[in-house]
């Protein structure tokens, strides 16, 4: 199933539309590849005395039969030795060389003509030739591989300007067949017997065919987007393939006649590595931002180290060579080549997440055109000629051939589009329905957890679900973007960023049912972009809060420190330690002592306030006896009474079960609530009263004091708004008290309720449950 | 309450604050307990080692050179001081520090400020064996 997947999936991105103008672009660009390199070799040649005639694909001259021995292969049964000349061609006299030039023009090719020459020793030997221009042999040396070196310049410039990776894959792919089309249909003496020498096979297939199959499958085949995320380390392991090839590459580009057809499938495919890789590495230099280089660079040093580790020991079995420093260095500078695919690849990768519009196709054509002539032109004379051949003059039947191919291909343009709609009827039909995608990716939206993985998920995902060539998201958008549709994403008018998506991958325009789903998706990703921004600033406010508290921690242990000597040395002097006082020195250090205790009181409030809010107010629950508890707590109303003429009334349950509860922070609740009561009242009684009721306990403190208004009541227990702050403010702990003792009562699983008429008091109710529920 | 025989004992007094210090052995003075100081965490065991005689011994939990649980594990250690009341005195937070006191095996806890009204009664209940956790209201 996984294999049927993968195939429908290569067949999906390999963009048949895409691949009939990029056939026809290459075609194009090898041919005027083809024939300026022919131009630049005839003009070679022009204005020298021709005479000569082609030998198999060697070109004899006049000079040659005269001066030069010559040790070529035999023709028939005729071998040419130093000092032939040539008589007559089809019993029509030499006479010289213009006259033998015209003879071998009108030769055509297959078509054996009857040759008299005479040898240095004077004998005269008829022999038929048929002059058979291009055996395979020769083909890959004169137009195989300088088409295949244009292809791969045209496609690097085509990348260049496309700053799209498809265009790599199936150009290599188209071309190589083109290649390899154009090679057949140009050979004269063409046999299907032909289309098997070892050599020819092992060329095409190791020079083009494997490497472009395989640079398809490793980039674009099994994801290579997920593999290069998931595992960013793995990437250099798929150079491993070309060391092999490494080993050879120097014999095959001296001797490519003389290699083992394996030897020669190997090299090739190292070639194309290091072509390819070398343009693409300089392209990638160029346009790379600063963390892809650093990326580049990572993969580039694991690229290096370990094929050439592998090349090592791979380069020591076959050549059977000693290990000492001077090989290695040698190996490590050979098989540094490595680093240039490496960095292609990524290069490659990058592309991915590019989708510039397809733009200027003629200056494409152009470039590689002339990029490709003036590579291959460079390199067959520099490399390949020395060698081999001297081809002088420009042949109109490869005019014609060229001329010929193309036409088949305009030919072949409906029977191709008809296969082509086909295929893409039953491939994309169900998997690129866009419905599928907004599913998919929905799926990962919702496992986002940051801003950050939302990107990587559009970058990775999107463009896989939906059948894309790209996508980003980035905060800001760009007004001159290479994507096919920008969408702005908002929320309540605010902007998160802007969608970019690239072209389908079926290069066809969206529909307007995709673009409804587009839409759809642009607001449910604007919608995702915003949650996951609001849970970020929550978290960074949760984090606010608990440093607060934290900090509040520390803090108020500074401040009781100095309390502790403030309120206890000015209490010393009240007690009358060091000796008396008169009442007005009392009544000062007294109001002194208040002032300090209610500054306690507040820092312990504001304290105990940020603890609340960061949710760090740990109550430490034990079964605490109320009665005992109160009777602690009741003394110390006396304080606040001050004297004033108010009863405190107890009035407790006998038999009042154990509340489970943090016994400080209970004591801190009815304190707080005597407190307040004795504080507001002036006249009367202040009345705890406590029972159990419903497996419950009721605290009840009520006062005969001023009351609260209605419309005040409601604020009551909220922070720094209630009655505390308006006229109550002067009592209490800057209205901070009932909050706390509000949010106390609901830690400890219960609730308070507050009843008052104004003038008449105020009935404070807790409930609190006898059995708390953790 | 009887304080007669708060004449009898001696406390020790393991706190680096002076004003602490000063406080904390004035509180003990006026209800008759004689004090004994040390400000050091170091010192604090080998004093309490060397005395003849210890009724209780209050710890300041923040010590400049150890924390006061550090040194409360020490000085149960010592089989001398069994049964010997240890109480930590601190202005850190009551709410989370009460807790881990008690877990550690304090035998009471003062919080700062120290309320000096209700102090003697608080170190009677002290010496009755019951716990004190209590912070200035």
């Amino acid at each position: 199933m996984l294999i049927v997947a993968n195939l429908r999936d290569f067949l999906l991105r390999l963009s048949f539309n895409r691949v009939w103008q990029d056939l026809l672009l290459g075609l194009l660009g090898v041919t005027l590849a083809f024939l300026l390199l022919n131009i630049g070799l005839s003009w070679q040649w022009l204005d020298q005395p021709f005479a000569g005639f082609l030998h198999l694909n060697r070109v004899v001259t006049e000079s040659n039969l005269t001066s030069r021995s010559t040790t070529e292969a035999p023709i028939g049964q005729v071998k040419l030795a130093e000092g032939d000349v040539i008589l007559s061609v089809n019993d029509q006299v030499v006479t010289s060389s213009a006259q033998l030039n015209d003879y071998l023009r009108q030769q055509v090719i297959g078509q054996p003509m009857t040759y008299r020459l005479r040898n240095p020793a004077g004998q005269a030997v008829e022999t038929k030739l048929a002059v058979a221009r291009f055996t395979s042999q020769d083909f890959m040396e004169l137009v195989i591989i300088p088409a295949f070196i244009a292809s791969l310049a045209l496609m690097v410039a085509a990348v260049a300007v496309y700053n799209r990776v498809d265009l790599i894959q199936t150009k290599l792919f188209v071309l190589g067949m083109l290649a390899l089309v154009y090679a057949l249909a140009s050979m004269p003496e063409f046999t299907l017997a032909q289309l098997f020498p070892l050599n020819f096979i092992g060329m095409m297939a190791g020079k083009i065919a494997l490497p472009s199959l395989l640079l398809h499958f490793l980039l674009v085949f099994p994801h290579p987007r997920k593999i290069v995320k998931n595992w960013p380390f793995l990437l250099p392991l798929i150079y491993l393939p070309v060391l092999p090839g490494l080993v050879f590459l120097p014999a095959l580009l001296k001797q490519p006649e003389t290699m083992h057809p394996v030897n020669n499938l190997i090299g090739g495919y190292t070639l194309i590595y290091t072509v390819a890789g070398a343009g693409l590495l300089v392209e990638a230099t160029l346009r790379a931002d600063r963390s892809t280089t650093r990326k580049q660079v990572a993969v580039l040093l694991g690229g290096l180290i370990f094929p050439t580790f592998f090349a090592l020991v791979l380069h020591f079995i076959m050549e059977n060579q000693q290990v000492n420093l001077t090989v290695i260095a040698e190996i490590l500078q050979k098989y540094g080549l490595i680093g240039l695919p490496i960095a292609a690849t990524i290069a490659v990768l990058r592309y991915q997440m590019f989708d510039l519009k397809r733009s200027n196709r003629l200056h494409v054509l152009f470039t590689g055109a002339a990029a490709g002539a003036l590579i291959a032109y460079f390199l067959l004379v520099v490399l390949i000629n020395p060698f081999t051949v001297r081809l002088n003059y420009l042949r109109l039947s490869d005019v014609r051939i060229i001329a010929g191919t193309v036409m088949l291909f305009f030919v072949l343009r409906p029977l191709y589009s008809l296969i082509r709609q086909r295929l893409e009827r039953r491939l994309y039909g169900s998997v690129e329905d866009f419905r599928i995608g907004l599913r998919l990716f929905q799926q990962g939206l919702l496992k986002a957890k940051s801003r950050h993985d939302l990107e990587a998920l559009v970058s990775w995902d999107m463009p896989d679900d939906f059948r894309l060539r790209s996508a980003e998201l980035t905060p800001r958008s760009r007004p001159s973007s290479p994507y096919s549709l920008q969408l702005p994403l908002y929320v309540n008018n605010v902007s998160l960023g802007t969608l970019f998506l690239g072209a389908k991958i079926n290069g066809k325009d969206f529909t307007a049912r995709e673009k409804l789903i587009l839409l759809e998706l642009q607001q449910q990703l604007a919608l995702a972009v915003w949650s996951l921004e609001l849970d970020e600033a929550i978290r960074t406010t949760e984090e606010l809060t608990r440093l607060k508290s934290k900090f509040l921690t520390h803090v108020t242990h500074e401040l009781r420190t100095p309390l502790n000597g403030i309120i206890n040395y000015i209490g010393f002097v009240v007690d009358g330690d060091t000796g008396p006082l008169n009442p007005e020195q009392t009544d000062h250090l007294n109001q002194a002592l208040q002032a300090a205790e209610k500054l306690l009181h507040l820092i312990n409030n504001i304290l105990d306030l940020s603890k609340i809010e960061a949710g760090q107010m740990i109550l430490q629950l034990q079964p605490v006896n109320l009665t005992e508890l109160i009777a602690e707590t009741v003394p110390n109303v006396a304080e606040v009474l001050g004297g004033k003429p108010v009863q405190m009334l107890t009035n407790l349950a006998p038999g009042l079960p154990p509340v489970p509860a943090d016994r400080l922070r209970l004591r801190q609740i009815i304190l707080s609530l005597l407190s307040n009561a004795a504080k507001f009242t002036d006249v009367g009684a202040v009345c705890l009263k406590a029972y159990p009721e419903n497996g419950q306990v009721i605290i009840q403190v009520s006062d005969t004091g001023r009351g609260i208004s209605p419309e005040l009541l409601p604020a009551i227990f909220q922070q720094f708004t209630g009655e505390g702050l308006t006229d109550r403010d002067e009592h209490s702990g800057a209205g901070l008290s009932l909050p706390i003792t509000k949010s106390l009562v609901e830690l400890h699983g219960g609730h308070i309720q507050v009843e008052s008429q104004a003038g008449q008091g105020t009935t404070f109710t807790v409930t609190l449950p006898v059995e708390h529920k953790t | 309450m009887s304080t007669d025989k708060f004449q009898t004992y001696i406390a020790l007094v393991v706190e680096d604050d002076a004003s602490g210090l000063a406080i904390l052995s004035v509180m003990l003075r006026r209800i008759g307990v004689r004090t004994v100081m040390e400000r050091f965490a170091r010192d604090a065991v080998d004093r309490a080692k060397k005395m003849t005689k210890v009724d209780m011994i209050f710890l300041d939990l923040g010590l400049p050179d150890g924390d006061g649980y550090e040194v409360l594990a020490q000085l149960k250690q010592e089989p001398n001081l069994k049964g010997v009341p240890i109480i930590a005195v601190t202005a850190r937070d009551a709410g989370t520090e009460i807790a881990k006191a008690q877990a550690a095996g304090f035998d009471g806890f003062l919080g700062k400020p120290l309320n000096r009204n209700r102090f003697p009664d608080q170190i009677r209940r002290i010496m009755d064996g019951e716990g004190v956790w209590e912070v200035y209201n």
